[in-house]
């Protein structure tokens, strides 16, 4: 059984999920990274609403890293139902986006987020992504 | 004469004016005198004489105004006539009125529902350049790391055709997103209205410099030969406009050769504006009430210096492959890549010209193939008088 802190990781465009998955293979991370593809499912799953009941199978992640164009829901209603939910308030959400707009960035800064990265392309651009992870919101003292 | 002959009588009309008046002052009333038997004698003639003058007159009264009746009648007819008329055009005026109103308002409502289409193609053209960035570079992204992580990983694995195969994968998609940078940065310099302010054109230029190492030594050689002076517009703008230069002038050289770019401002006197009506075009009307403003406002054919507007020129030369006089216009247009042995997307010329357009300037080439480039952007000078520094005599060549 992985014992290191699981990630939800919340993205509709798939090629960008399996890119996460290399760049953490690459960075020999072990963490257990779940999907939700759009916003309502983030929530669900982070309120533990069915199917996402079982805590053994769906565990409350020790990092979010949200996507803001997103079906359904957009990044920025999860991030703020987050903020809200008193369990939630110190709950690392990293902003995972392509936009580079000011406007973006002060929102998610306004709405609580933690960090924000912007998505680029290139084998060092992940690499850079997941050391930054890494260190940043999954080494042992998140888990102590 | 209007007397007429008195019936009975046989006497001729007393010698006189037909004017009943004129009896008046004739014929002294008999009461008037003290000479009692004597004067009535004479009273039955005088009277008879009076009466007729009398009569004259009620006659010439009557005709006359019979004709003033019927003088007063045509007139009122015509008057009549005439109110009709009017009636009849001020019904005609108020339809045509009504008829300019409802025009007018077809025309507003026609404006209105024409804006509103344009706003909603605007939106439209927005959302599909927020749909290029966020959705159509996504699958780029995926083949260009994919890519390059199956580079990374299977050099040894793979063969040397098939890792070559992979890396035309690469670039294509790096191309590709390049393309699509461009073309939303093209787009974005359309739509945008940036109301012009004093950039520093010399701190902007350095900066680029400072911040591309392809701009650097060993790479290339660029030199700033005068100072750059404050100029009219935008640093965003101007940013792409002097990458662009900067950028084509070290990349067209002959292979092997490192690119040198020279980069120094002049100033330039142009007349101060295209619009303003020439001397020829011009009528006596126009003259005098030119004259009346201020005299000195007369356009004349050789402009004083007083008529013109100093702007500021800033050269880019190179010593690259050149560009041959027939293609001096092409260049500029969108997609025209001249030669295909160098890397581009047919956007960057392009893009320089209507940033510069759009920060009411000109752009210019002279070249020669074989003999460089020598490149120029033409720029309004923030205070309306050249930079001090600018004003220098002679560029040493």
């Amino acid at each position: 059984m992985n014992s290191q802190p699981a990630i939800l990781y919340v993205e509709d465009e798939k090629s960008d999920v399996l890119l996460l998955s290399v760049a953490f293979r690459r960075a020999g991370l072990l963490n257990p990274v779940h999907i939700a593809v759009d916003g309502a499912e983030a929530i669900d799953y982070l309120a533990g609403n069915r199917p996402f009941t079982d805590r053994k199978q769906h565990p409350l992640p020790a990092l979010v890293l949200l996507d803001l164009n997103l079906p359904k829901k957009s990044g920025f209603q999860v991030l703020s139902w987050i903020r809200q939910q008193p369990q939630f308030a110190s709950l690392p959400v990293v902003i995972y986006t392509s936009s580079v707009g000011l406007i973006d960035k002060d929102t998610a800064r306004l709405l609580g987020a933690t960090d924000y990265f912007v998505k680029r392309s290139g084998v060092s651009h992940i690499a850079e992504l997941a050391r930054s992870l890494a260190e940043r919101w999954l080494t042992p003292a998140v888990l102590a | 004469m209007g007397a007429k002959p008195t019936p009975g009588t046989g006497n001729p009309p007393p010698d006189k004016s037909s004017l009943g008046l004129a009896v008046t002052e004739r014929a002294p009333l008999p009461m008037a005198t003290a000479e009692g038997a004597a004067i009535g004698a004479n009273e039955t003639p005088q009277i008879y004489e009076t009466m007729l003058a009398m009569n004259e007159a009620l006659m010439v009264g009557s005709v006359r105004q019979h004709e003033l009746a019927e003088a007063a009648n045509l007139w009122n007819a015509r008057l009549q006539a005439e109110i009709i008329e009017r009636t009849q055009a001020e019904a005609a005026l108020l339809a045509a009125r009504t008829e300019l109103a409802q025009a007018n308002a077809e025309l507003e409502q026609k404006v209105l529902d024409r804006t509103a289409k344009l706003q909603e193609t605007v939106a439209e053209l927005e959302h599909f350049s927020y749909t290029i960035t966020h959705d159509m570079r996504a699958p780029l992204r995926a083949m260009y790391t994919l890519g390059g992580v199956l580079l990374a990983e299977c050099s040894e694995c793979l063969h040397p055709t098939r890792l070559e195969y992979i890396r035309q994968i690469v670039d294509s998609a790096d191309r590709m997103d390049k393309l699509i940078t461009d073309a939303l940065q093209y787009s974005g310099v359309v739509r945008e209205h940036n109301e012009p302010e004093p950039v520093d054109a010399d701190a902007l230029l350095r900066g680029i410099l400072e911040s591309y190492p392809e701009f650097q030594l060993p790479h290339a050689n660029i030199h700033i030969d005068t100072r750059l002076p404050v100029v009219l517009g935008n640093a965003a703008g101007l940013t792409q406009c002097f990458s662009n230069l900067l950028a084509n002038a070290v990349k067209f050289v002959r292979p092997g050769q490192t690119p040198e770019v020279r980069v120094w401002a002049e100033s330039v006197q142009t007349p101060k504006s295209r619009d303003q009506p020439q001397p020829t075009e011009e009528g006596p009307v126009g003259h005098a009430t030119r004259n009346t403003q201020h005299e000195s406002a007369l356009p004349t054919l050789n402009p004083q210096p007083s008529t013109l507007n100093p702007l500021v020129r800033i050269w880019f030369e190179d010593k690259g492959i050149g560009i041959e006089k027939q293609y001096h216009d092409k260049i500029w247009q969108m997609f025209q890549q001249l030669n295909k042995a160098y890397e581009g997307t047919g956007i960057g010329l392009a893009l320089v010209r209507k940033v510069v357009d759009r920060m009411g300037g000109k752009v210019g080439v002279e070249s020669e193939p074989g003999h460089g480039s020598r490149f120029w952007v033409e720029l309004k000078p923030a205070n309306g008088q050249p930079h001090p520094k600018l004003l220098i005599p002679d560029r040493p060549q």
